[in-house]
């Protein structure tokens, strides 16, 4: 067998050989959560929601769950979903490309959350001039000490060579946004125009095709805000140990001696370099073509629930989002995230409406595209809405 | 509302110090996400700062060692109240100068804790980095549910003018630093060769006075580590919460020149940019994670058994991205108060250029051999049943 590590940076038949062989085997890595309420808090202010239930004890225990509930996307903090973690094919590029989530139940104070991942298909993408391309797919599997499925999501990661070249020609013209004083006070007044629906019932009855979620302002991102979202390094923000957070100093300074394929040596510095560090630094961004630090998918995914859950009420559930991260946004964009009621039927004894969701940012750039179903509560009574 | 982040305080020195002298003594609100010691977060904070030590980040040692139970490292209260506390000061810069941290009780987990802060002293001191700066001498105080005192840390926050940073230049020579392979290799020896005590007791019987300590290496410090460190102790606040922040406090806000939006100053530990404004040469570390890197020397010391009572660091150098700190100790003294058997000691960190960058002193209490003798847990004074 080819030594893989010769083959540093590039896409060969036995890289991806490889990659095939791990479909189906789950992955190690401590990933079991006790549930308490600051977990929950904290990932709710991380990513920026203002939705009571999920961040405000006092409201959510007088709510109709009786308790905080965790945000929909918090489970991507108690394991990461993109296809990254399944590794192989040392120095090339790997991108979040996007995510299927499945929701079954809530997650609550007390509960214990364990989660499983696998690689579930390797596909290859035709080459063209920059070289070949493979999309890697996980399947990550969420359950409560019931043993109860509680969330699923697929998700899937694009593996580039000359990964650089090909994201060049897609940012070449954009550069970082300059904001006047009447631009802030257009994104200040849109915070300020956010409305949660709450406690107030969505009835199915009263929604119909085309109505208009309301739309929610993120931005402008700060390095900060992409840095500390919790939606970076595997989810290592708000629940510690049960994240694979991978550490400072000693920890890191260990794994890249133990995977040396994993880092190179910084350009400045001549330490070793983290891998993702152009989520957070100027330079490193620019060394793959992109113009400034650049955010994260899973924010992104948060960013596409927060829009239905702020509108659906605290009765409904979110049941699915697709999502797919086309485009980074750099530091300064500033995104507005809109949804449209495209169906609404019965399935089974759930009554749901499926709603198309896009983000997009303020050069018009739709980043994220992507749907998402909630069940909804009957004016009549009829009907089961999962909690 | 109108613009905010550009802080354009005309009042001179003399006023702001007036109204900050008014806050002394008054209760200052803190923002507190987390009340409550579990598993999960001390576990967290550990890897944020890179300790090592099973009796802090794992139960299964924890609830065999005398403890009985899972114990935070002394400076996981860095995440119940950062104890950066400097109100008023507008459009000043805020700077973690010194603290003294005296350790009562150990923070075991399912603790709850509250804190209380305030001002004691306001005064303006002469610096090399700022000239006149102003400097805030304040107390916060941690308690449990039963109100026992878990610790105590007096703080001196130095906060410097931005501009007479800028106009003096102390530190516009140096640059972050570039690694030989060499100095590489040294860091790498020091993390192999750290040593923690663990289980096997340290005995104040057995300690000699000028007794060095095994030292501890954090680095090179990166931006990641920045950013785990952070996140272990709290959630940031952004979009809607940043906008509201602005509002409430704008002068810990500034507008990006580059961007045009409203940042925090908070990136001057992430972005070298933001610290140059500020006078630094790059990004910079927080304070805190040298407080508790010189934590890990002493803990790693004082073995399972052993308690931190007293940390004393004064931060007299910049710690910059990239750099690496060594945190070291010598035994000053051993003496016994009462049921205490108790060990002096001196502390400081030195970077990879051999400079000094934080100084002071530290109490550790330890078991000892002597069949009368009580353990630690016990020495400390305040029974569970109390």
């Amino acid at each position: 067998m080819a030594d893989i590590r010769n083959e540093f940076g590039r896409i060969t038949d036995e890289g991806v050989a490889d990659l095939r062989r791990r479909v189906g085997s789950y992955y190690a890595g401590g990933s079991s959560v006790e549930i308490n309420p600051e977990l929950l808090i904290r990932y709710a202010i991380g990513m920026g929601t203002h939705n009571s239930l999920y961040r405000d004890a006092a409201y959510a225990n007088a709510s109709v769950h009786g308790s905080l509930v965790a945000f929909p996307t918090f489970l991507n903090a108690v394991k990461h979903t993109s296809g990254t973690p399944v590794g192989g094919l040392p120095g090339v590029q790997s991108f979040h490309g996007g995510n299927r989530w499945r929701w079954y139940r809530h997650v609550r104070p007390g509960d214990v959350i364990s989660a499983t991942y696998r690689p579930s298909e390797i596909l290859e993408k035709p080459s063209s001039y920059a070289g070949r391309m493979v999309i890697v797919y996980a399947d990550v599997i969420y359950m409560n000490q019931d043993h109860q499925l509680v969330g699923r999501a697929g998700g899937w990661s694009i593996r580039t060579e000359r990964g650089a070249a090909r994201e060049k020609g897609k940012y070449s013209s954009v550069k970082k946004e300059s904001y006047s004083a009447e631009d802030l006070e257009r994104v200040w007044a849109a915070y300020d125009g956010e409305r949660v629906r709450g406690d107030e019932p969505r009835y199915w009855e009263n929604v119909a095709v085309g109505d208009k979620l309301p739309p929610l302002t993120k931005g402008p991102l700060r390095i900060i805000d992409i840095g500390l979202s919790g939606g970076v390094g595997g989810g290592s923000g708000p629940v510690g140990r049960g994240a694979g957070g991978e550490g400072s100093h000693y920890y890191m300074f260990q794994a890249y001696r133990d995977h040396p394929g994993y880092s190179e040596p910084d350009p400045e510095t001549g330490m070793p370099d983290h891998p993702h560090r152009g989520h957070w630094e100027d330079l490193m961004s620019q060394l793959i073509g992109v113009p400034g630090a650049y955010d994260v998918g899973p924010q992104r995914a948060a960013w596409m629930a927060e829009v239905v859950v702020n509108w659906m009420g605290d009765r409904a559930f979110l049941a699915e989002l697709d999502c797919e991260f086309r485009r980074f946004n750099i530091e300064g964009d500033t995104t507005t995230v809109g949804g449209t009621v495209t169906d609404r039927g019965v399935a089974g004894d759930q009554h749901f409406v499926d709603i198309e969701i896009e983000c997009q940012n303020q050069r018009g750039e739709v980043h994220a595209p992507g749907r998402a179903r909630a069940i909804l509560p009957t004016k009549s009574g009829e009907g089961v809405v999962p909690g | 509302m109108t613009q905010a982040g550009l802080v354009t305080d005309e009042r001179g020195l003399d006023q702001l110090t007036a109204e900050a002298e008014a806050l002394i003594g008054v209760p200052l609100r803190r923002n507190v996400v987390r009340d409550l010691a579990t598993a999960g977060t001390m576990h967290s904070f550990c890897k944020g700062i890179g300790n090592r030590n099973p009796l802090f980040l794992d139960q299964t040692p924890a609830r065999s060692s005398v403890w009985g139970n899972l114990v935070a490292h002394p400076l996981y209260l860095y995440g119940v109240d950062d104890t950066y506390v400097a109100p008023g000061f507008a459009g000043y810069h805020s700077l973690y100068g010194e603290v003294d941290w005296g350790f009562s009780l150990p923070i075991l987990e399912g603790t709850r804790i509250a804190s209380k802060a305030a001002v004691e002293r306001v005064d303006v001191v002469e610096t090399a980095f700022a000239g006149a700066t102003p400097r805030q001498r304040s107390v916060v105080e941690f308690a449990d549910s039963q109100d026992r005192t878990l610790a105590t840390a007096r703080i001196t926050m130095l906060r410097p003018s931005r501009a007479a940073t800028l106009e003096r230049g102390l530190y516009s020579a140096l640059e972050k630093h570039r690694y030989t392979p060499d100095e590489l290799d040294l860091v790498a020896r020091s993390y192999d060769e750290e040593k923690i005590q663990g289980e096997r007791p340290r005995y104040w019987d057995d300690v000699e006075v000028g007794e060095d300590l095994v030292p501890v290496v954090k680095g090179p410090l990166t931006s990641e580590d920045m950013l785990a460190f952070i996140r272990s102790i709290r959630p940031t606040r952004l979009f809607a919460d940043a906008m509201q922040d602005m509002r409430r406090h704008p002068g810990a806000f500034f507008i990006d020149p580059e961007i045009g939006m409203p940042d925090s100053w908070e990136e001057v530990w992430f972005k070298d940019k933001v610290a140059q404004s500020c006078g630094f040469p790059a990004a910079h570390e927080t304070g805190l994670q040298r407080v508790a890197w010189v934590g890990d020397l002493l803990t790693n010391w004082c073995s399972d058994h052993g308690f931190l009572a007293r940390l004393q660091l004064r931060l007299t150098r910049p710690c910059i991205n990239a750099d690496s700190t060594w945190s070291m100790g010598r035994v000053a003294g051993k003496r016994r108060e009462g049921e205490k058997y108790l060990v002096d000691l001196q502390v400081w960190a030195e970077n990879q250029r051999g400079e000094r960058t934080a100084e002071g002193v530290a109490e550790v209490l330890l078991p000892s051999r002597d069949p009368q003798s009580l353990p630690v847990p016990l020495q400390l004074g305040a029974g569970r049943d109390g």
